[in-house]
């Protein structure tokens, strides 16, 4: 996605933003068909498999909730990804308190995930998820938000909490290490 | 891979492989990958990595809109004013003529001061007429028809609260509402009043500065009723 790409995305939340301030709650519907799948996408490069439409959900419900506070300094696409890895975190963060529960791991979802659609992947693709799943956390939400959602370094280190110099790091280090594993 | 030196060109790697570049820097990507062999590679991998992007599920648009919470217009037109207690200042005055802050240019410094005790007082009084009603201790003293047949005098406020039955004591939504009573008097603008009149006013708030003299909790209802009171006595 280009600048200019970005810069007319901007102008098309930001007035959806405002019809919907305004009482139009068509707006609503528009945003979240604009945004959901790739929240959805995210959420799964997350390592998030359960209840993937209700995790999109509470990143609407509580994006809504606190629209007021948008200030449009980075795109609504990179606030709602902001949202739902905070969401993700403080799940993962309740279901390590709860004792009776097992932890799901990234690492462990995206094995499920290569499971069930091995069948139906071609070899490279396998290779391409077993080298992603060998990634650090940090080294496959850079390079799946840079690579699969065209996110920009500064969107990627604003939803990351990270500066954009170690966002280009943990990239190029993500693309050099599925590189030598897919040829491997 | 990594021996390209060409930062700019390569930042817009992952765009390429996704067909989003202008035509033009699409050009310009498409004349340095014939010369950069690590540029290359990088687009194959990206592409590779796209192309094993999961399918995302069927995002369920309807319901997660239903969940939405409304927009602060319609949140705010919908709410059922009817159950909320409505908390009053009432102001002597002429009818229909909202009181002014409205001064005369050069009576400005010789009542500049009054004016501000005059709007400090009224907060004090909106807020201490507030804590009287959200503390629950009681109804005020004051309805509504008591509001119509008091004489109000020019300067002179009341807090007036109303609240539904039943009401809960320690949750009361109170809304504020500023209007002018049907007066005896006729409301004057500050700068009309009568030196008299000033210093009345003036007396009545330096008697209100300060705490009160007694814990709030001992006067339920004098809050409201004092105005009366001071009506009475002037």
């Amino acid at each position: 996605m280009t600048e200019a790409d970005r810069t007319k995305d901007a102008a098309v939340d930001q007035e959806l933003i405002e019809r919907w301030r305004a009482g139009d709650e068509r707006a609503a519907t528009a945003i979240v068909e604009r945004h959901s799948t790739a929240l959805a996408r995210f959420a799964l490069s997350l390592g998030v498999r359960d209840d993937l439409n209700e995790l999109v959900q509470d990143t609407f419900v509580r994006a809504f909730s606190a629209l007021d506070s948008f200030r449009a300094d980075s795109s609504l696409r990179t606030w709602l990804f902001t949202i739902e890895r905070r969401l993700v975190l403080d799940r993962r963060r309740a279901a390590r308190r709860r004792p009776d529960s097992v932890e799901v791991m990234p690492e462990d979802a995206a094995t499920e995930f290569h499971a069930l659609d091995s069948m139906v992947a071609s070899e490279t693709e396998d290779r391409v998820r077993a080298a992603l799943t060998r990634l650090s956390p940090m080294q496959r939400d850079v390079f799946t938000l840079r690579v699969q959602e065209g996110r920009a370094y500064k969107d990627i280190a604003d939803i990351l909490g990270t500066t954009e110099g170690a966002a280009r790091v943990h990239y190029h280090n993500a693309l050099r290490a599925v590189k030598e594993w897919i040829h491997d | 891979m990594t021996d390209c030196t060409n930062n700019d060109l390569q930042d817009l790697l992952p765009e390429f492989a996704a067909g989003e570049l202008p035509a033009r820097e699409r050009e310009l990507v498409d004349v340095h990958l014939v010369s950069c062999a690590a540029c290359r590679e990088e687009v194959d991998v990206i592409v590779a990595v796209r192309n094993a992007r999961p399918l995302p599920p069927l995002v369920d648009v309807t319901a997660i809109v239903a969940a939405l919470p409304k927009p602060p217009v319609l949140s705010t037109a919908t709410r059922d004013d009817t159950t909320a207690p409505v908390l009053r200042v009432v102001t002597g005055g002429q009818t229909g003529r909202a009181p002014t802050m409205q001064r005369a240019r050069a009576t400005r410094s010789v009542f500049g001061s009054s004016m501000l005790k005059f709007a400090a007082t009224l907060t004090l009084v909106a807020v201490g007429g507030l804590s009287v009603v959200m503390s629950g201790r009681g109804p005020t003293s004051a309805t509504s028809s008591d509001v119509a047949s008091t004489p109000m005098f020019s300067g002179d406020s009341m807090i007036v609260a109303t609240l539904p039955e039943p009401y809960a004591p320690d949750r009361v939504p109170v809304k504020a509402v500023v209007s002018v009573a049907p007066s005896v008097l006729p409301i004057q603008e500050l700068s009309d009043y009568s030196d008299d009149e000033l210093a009345l006013l003036l007396e009545r708030l330096d008697a209100w500065d300060g705490a009160p003299p007694v814990e709030p909790d001992n006067v339920p209802p004098a809050t409201i009723q004092s105005d009366s009171a001071i009506q009475g006595a002037s």
